[in-house]
């Protein structure tokens, strides 16, 4: 029968165990609850910029623009600015703003993942049009990575759909990247057999060859570099970037025709008040500026515009066959590759 | 003689082949177990020590690591609080509706995580049954540290219910009500008689619920928004470094925080020393 008081330390043992206890418990708290300069709300009098962009932006912003834009408007106000950034799949963090993550800028794969943010109430409609380039900030056509050697000897998107072709491909669900491709393929086998039926059939064999429909751009790479699948569908900029850092696990093909992808700088509607958002509004306007276009060219991306000097391998833009509608209408909505369960929501 | 001996927990099954069980044992856990673990910290360490150091030496891990560590240490102590408050109700008092409430503050466990996460944003988000309310003044916890707090506490509730009601079930009432016949307050009741008896419960709930919340995913990865220095935490930073094709850091935080997990574990047989009874 136990006494009512009760006892503090029932033996030494006890006592010895608390302490352990205590010996590795402290440390961590002390060391989670420390005050860091992020904690205490970072620089004084600092302005954060809140920017949600797609997979394969990560890089280019972390390393080189987000630290080039701090530097120069700190030479330019004389106060601090933090970026502070989430990167995934276009359709991902669309979703995510959707459901109220506090963008203040969207750098977008797709103009329809801009256009639901304009149908939500969250972008103006005119958000990234009146913005230089329209909006477009970079571009990239769509290309396929092989393994060394070409083994199966890929050229075209057409390749794809042989039979034992093992592709790892973004899902256009999340990932801007799987639209652009899904329109490349059905660009490619429109232009090559002319008969809508019979591109809609291609497109299919090819998907029927999908191994791994990754989440985004970034997450096929890694895919293709742990050694799944033959192919990966993706951007030229990213192979290009892991060729420049030698980290190139295959062989770049360029299948043509291919569709020239753009990259789209979206203004939110968060509001900020008035030092902040001017910190927000020279972000966006440095995108277009010498600086940045000279370090998303050195990170393989294309510039913004088309110009008559481009080489074919640049790809067809949008506006050249009709907008972003009539594609998506044309390539994407109706149901390219015949699986209505999956992804013909690829944009709205 | 080699017939099997009467099989009490205390005494060792005695049989003609004493290893054959344990080898056996140890065939199915190594690759089902052993080996993904020990995977983790093979490729973290393939650099050497500088390496792997160097992958946890940038701001963004450390963030991280840390950001994890305070919502757990913040999730157990809440927890512990509030589980302990919803267990004395529960196991003290009869009202309509009791059978029901000790279901419902079991569910969590059975509820996906993501599922936890998407029931968050619908309730929090900007479209979300009381976000809607919040939206308009720029409030609401989703995709800030409170919503990752909120969501921590929900998956790991269980955890420290569970550990602590048992043994208020278990705990005598003719012992508290001497302590109220000696002229203690119920306040005073609870501090004396009643949560010396728990404190097992609490050390092994409380660890539970900070391993639970450090490794916590499927809910955390909906409502934290994936925000770097922000809302990031250790296990989102792995998943997006491994997606990036990082896996020097990802594996590096990975092995930390299996690191912490087991000495989690390791405090917490030892704290509960060699028996699990009370005097």
């Amino acid at each position: 029968m136990r006494s009512v008081t009760g006892r503090h330390w029932r033996s030494l043992a006890e006592l010895g165990r608390a302490s352990i206890a205590l010996l590795v418990v402290a440390p961590l708290l002390v060391w989670a609850f420390a005050p860091t300069s992020v904690s205490s709300g970072g620089p004084q009098g600092a302005c954060e910029v809140v920017v949600y962009g797609y997979s394969a932006l990560e890089p280019v912003m972390n390393d080189r623009i987000f630290p080039a834009f701090r530097q120069e408007w700190i030479g330019r106000t004389g106060r601090d600015v933090d970026l502070i950034a989430s990167f995934a799949g276009s359709g991902t963090v669309t979703n995510q703003i959707l459901f109220g993550a506090p963008a203040d800028v969207a750098i977008l794969a797709r103009e329809g993942d801009a256009a639901r943010l304009v149908d939500a109430g969250l972008a103006m409609p005119d958000a990234w049009t009146a913005l230089p380039h329209r909006g477009v900030v970079a571009t990239s056509p769509v290309v396929l990575l092989v393994r060394k050697g070409n083994p199966l000897g890929i050229g075209r998107f057409s390749d794809l759909a042989r039979p034992g072709v093992r592709i790892i491909h973004p899902d256009p669900a999340t990932s801007g990247a799987g639209s652009w491709a899904l329109i490349a393929e059905g660009l490619a086998a429109t232009s090559r057999l002319g008969d809508r039926e019979a591109a809609r059939r291609e497109v299919a064999d090819i998907w029927g060859n999908v191994v791994a429909q990754v989440a985004s751009a970034r997450a096929g790479r890694t895919q293709f570099a742990q050694g799944y699948g033959d192919v990966l569908i993706t951007y030229e900029q990213e192979v290009l970037f892991d060729r420049t850092r030698g980290r190139l696990s295959g062989e770049l093909v360029r299948p043509l025709p291919t569709i020239r992808t753009e990259s789209l700088v979206v203004r939110t509607n968060r509001h900020r008040s008035a030092p902040c958002r001017d910190a927000v509004d020279a972000f966006v306007g440095f995108l277009w500026e010498r600086e940045a276009q000279s370090i998303l060219e050195r990170y393989g991306f294309r510039p913004p515009s088309a110009s008559p000097t481009d080489d074919p391998e640049a790809g067809t833009t949008i506006a050249a066959l009709g907008g972003w509608s009539a594609v998506e209408h044309r390539f994407l909505r109706e149901d390219p590759a015949g699986f209505d369960e999956r992804a013909p929501e690829a944009s709205p | 003689m080699t017939g099997r001996t009467d099989a009490s927990p205390a005494s060792p099954v005695r049989t003609r082949r004493p290893l054959l069980m344990p080898v056996g044992l140890f065939v199915v856990l190594f690759p089902l177990l052993l080996m993904p673990l020990g995977a983790v910290f093979v490729f973290a360490f393939e650099g050497g020590w500088n390496a792997f150091l160097s992958a946890l030496v940038g701001q963004e891990a450390r963030f991280a690591l840390r950001f994890s560590l305070r919502i757990a240490f913040a999730t157990a102590l809440i927890n512990t609080v509030l589980a302990t408050f919803a267990a004395y109700v529960l196991a003290r008092y009869r009202f309509p509706g009791r059978g029901a409430l000790g279901i419902v503050v079991n569910l969590p466990v059975a509820i996906p995580t993501v599922v936890v996460g998407t029931s968050l944003l619908l309730l929090w988000g900007p479209i979300g049954l009381i976000g809607r309310w919040l939206a308009p003044y720029g409030l609401g916890p989703m995709f800030a540290p409170a919503g990752v707090l909120l969501a921590h506490l929900f998956v790991t509730f269980p955890n420290m219910f569970g550990a602590v009601k048992p043994l208020l079930d278990e705990l005598e009432a003719s012992e508290e009500e001497a302590a109220w016949t000696l002229g203690a307050s119920r306040a005073q009741t609870f501090r004396f008689v009643i949560l010396p008896s728990l404190r097992s419960g609490l050390f092994s709930g409380a660890l539970l619920t900070f391993a639970h919340s450090l490794g916590e995913f499927g809910a955390t990865v909906l409502v934290s928004g994936n925000l770097r220095m922000r809302t990031q935490t250790a296990p989102l930073y792995i998943f997006a470094q491994f997606e990036a094709g990082n896996l020097a850091g990802a594996n590096a935080v990975a092995a930390v925080l299996a690191t912490l997990s087991f000495a989690i574990f390791f405090l917490m047989h030892l704290g509960l020393g060699p028996k699990r009874s009370r005097d």
